[in-house]
């Protein structure tokens, strides 16, 4: 006949199950999901999709594009800024006498750009290293630089403007205000809502290390800084690709401008080319 | 009639085909229902704080949204689903550490960052429904010391501990979210277990 165990020590097992128990109740309550995470998970799911619908039309290959194809359009426009730079240097010795004068691409190739209705509002933070630059990098908000490119008036297509490659742009000439050239240094602060992985980011700088300098680490604030070298046209052509093909948003008001390059004037000098870039959330 | 209840509601595969086919919302908002809760839990395993962990399964889902249109299939949705979030936790794991977070746990914290001024803090639901209230204070006392002493736990013993506890998750799924041996895991789990009995007098 089997002994029964001892009381004792079934007593201790029966607590010892019991304890488990409880542990595993205090753990589960620990661990509950807090209410509404599923209501606030698809909220921040449905601000994507009608952020996506904001930025217009775009092509739905275009907009399922990955990582890969969006790092090849920065890439391939700065291996555009290096092969073109050497030309360009020819061709601005070439047009450094007064008679040179470049005259603007047909009008029928000029794309308005269209200022969105309505744009999504930074966040705080977002706000505060805007905040933070110095005031002539901070320049004034992005809403307040749409208002001004509303009251700007839009450049009537059948005219042509006639530019200096050496700058000194006259106004006397044409019935459009034109746009500032580009200053030696120029300072973009920009909102990416899609931002490079740091390794990408990083395997981009290494592998242009005359064009780019920077850190692909962002700094304690999130922002990333990148320096491009490079001529004024080929800043204009950055400018308008990350508008343009990774809807980053420009938030100074500095020339360039995204899809304003016939309305500035070209220099054909170099430009240091500073980006502050904040990933948007 | 007795409902098939495997024919009334679609299984995550029908939901992921109908999002790519029609971008059907109400499938995706579906897989998310079905699944936040556990994504949270798994996320609450890695990094034992609310706010952390609820950012994470945000950032989560957000991600799943943006790329289920390339989603192949060829995994489970659970599967490449708990990938992103302990991805996630590794990275807000490795910020946290560079930046020097600090990991204070308030007991007394609302459970949601969305209350009302008016309401007064969620305390921690208790989960037997049937305690009686006098057991009820003896309860949440011992819930602060679990809490502190699973803090005090080492990290790989509290992640393994806390991820038992997740719902429908079995110890080959734990091993691979932790990527150690089913062997390493039971082992973590028993010695975590055990410090915490100890920490909490039961032995």
């Amino acid at each position: 006949m089997t002994p029964l165990p001892s009381p004792p020590a079934n007593a201790d097992a029966t607590a010892r199950e019991q304890a488990e128990r409880q542990l595993d109740s205090l753990l589960d309550a620990w661990m509950t999901p807090p209410e509404g995470l599923a209501q606030r998970i698809c909220a921040r799911c449905r601000e994507e999709a009608e952020e996506e619908e904001f930025l217009g039309p775009v092509p739905v290959s275009s907009r399922r594009r990955g990582w890969g194809q969006a790092l090849l359009s920065l890439a391939a426009c700065l291996c555009l800024l290096a092969s073109a730079t050497v030309l360009l240097r020819g061709r601005g010795t070439e047009a450094s006498s007064p008679e040179a004068v470049s005259v603007l691409p047909s009008p029928v190739a000029v794309r308005p750009w269209e200022a969105p209705s309505s744009l999504p509002a930074l966040s705080q933070e977002q706000q505060d290293v805007v905040a933070s630059l110095p005031l002539r990098e901070r320049g004034f908000s992005f809403q307040d630089d749409l208002l001004f490119r509303r009251r700007t008036p839009a450049l009537p297509p059948q005219n042509v403007t006639a530019v200096s490659a050496r700058g000194g742009f006259s106004a006397a000439s044409s019935n459009v205000t034109p746009l500032p050239a580009a200053e030696r240094e120029v300072t973009h602060v920009w909102l990416a809502p899609k931002m490079l992985s740091q390794e990408k980011l990083q395997e981009f700088l290494t592998r242009n290390p005359v064009l780019a300098q920077g850190s692909a680490v962002p700094d304690d604030h999130g922002v990333y800084t990148l320096s491009l070298q490079a001529m004024d046209t080929e800043i204009q052509h950055t400018v308008d690709v990350l508008f343009r093909d990774l809807h980053w948003k420009l938030l100074s008001p500095d020339s360039p401008q995204p899809g304003q390059g016939d309305k500035t004037p070209v220099t054909g000098k170099p430009i240091r080319y500073t980006l502050k870039i904040i990933p948007q959330k | 009639m007795v409902l098939d209840h495997a024919q009334s509601s679609p299984t995550d595969r029908e939901l992921v085909q109908r999002f790519q086919a029609t971008g059907d919302q109400e499938a995706f908002e579906t897989l998310v229902q079905r699944h936040s809760g556990r994504a949270y839990q798994i996320a609450f395993g890695f990094l034992a704080n609310r706010e952390d962990a609820e950012e994470v399964v945000q950032d989560a889902f957000l991600r799943i949204y943006r790329h289920l249109p390339r989603f192949r299939g060829d995994a489970e949705f659970t599967t490449w689903m708990y990938r992103i979030v302990t991805n996630l936790c590794n990275n807000k794991y490795r910020w946290n550490k560079v930046r020097g977070a600090g990991r204070h746990m308030s007991v007394d914290a609302p459970l949601e960052s969305h209350v009302s001024s008016g309401d007064a803090p969620q305390k921690l639901e208790l989960p037997d429904e049937r305690m009686r209230p006098d057991h009820q204070v003896a309860f949440e006392e011992m819930r602060d010391r679990v809490e502190k002493a699973m803090m005090a736990l080492p990290e790989a013993y509290r992640q393994a501990v806390l991820l038992r506890n997740v719902k429908q998750l079995d110890y080959d799924q734990i091993a691979s979210l932790l990527h150690c041996a089913v062997g390493t895991v039971k082992s973590r789990i028993n010695r975590g277990r055990e410090i915490l009995r100890q920490a909490l007098g039961w032995e």
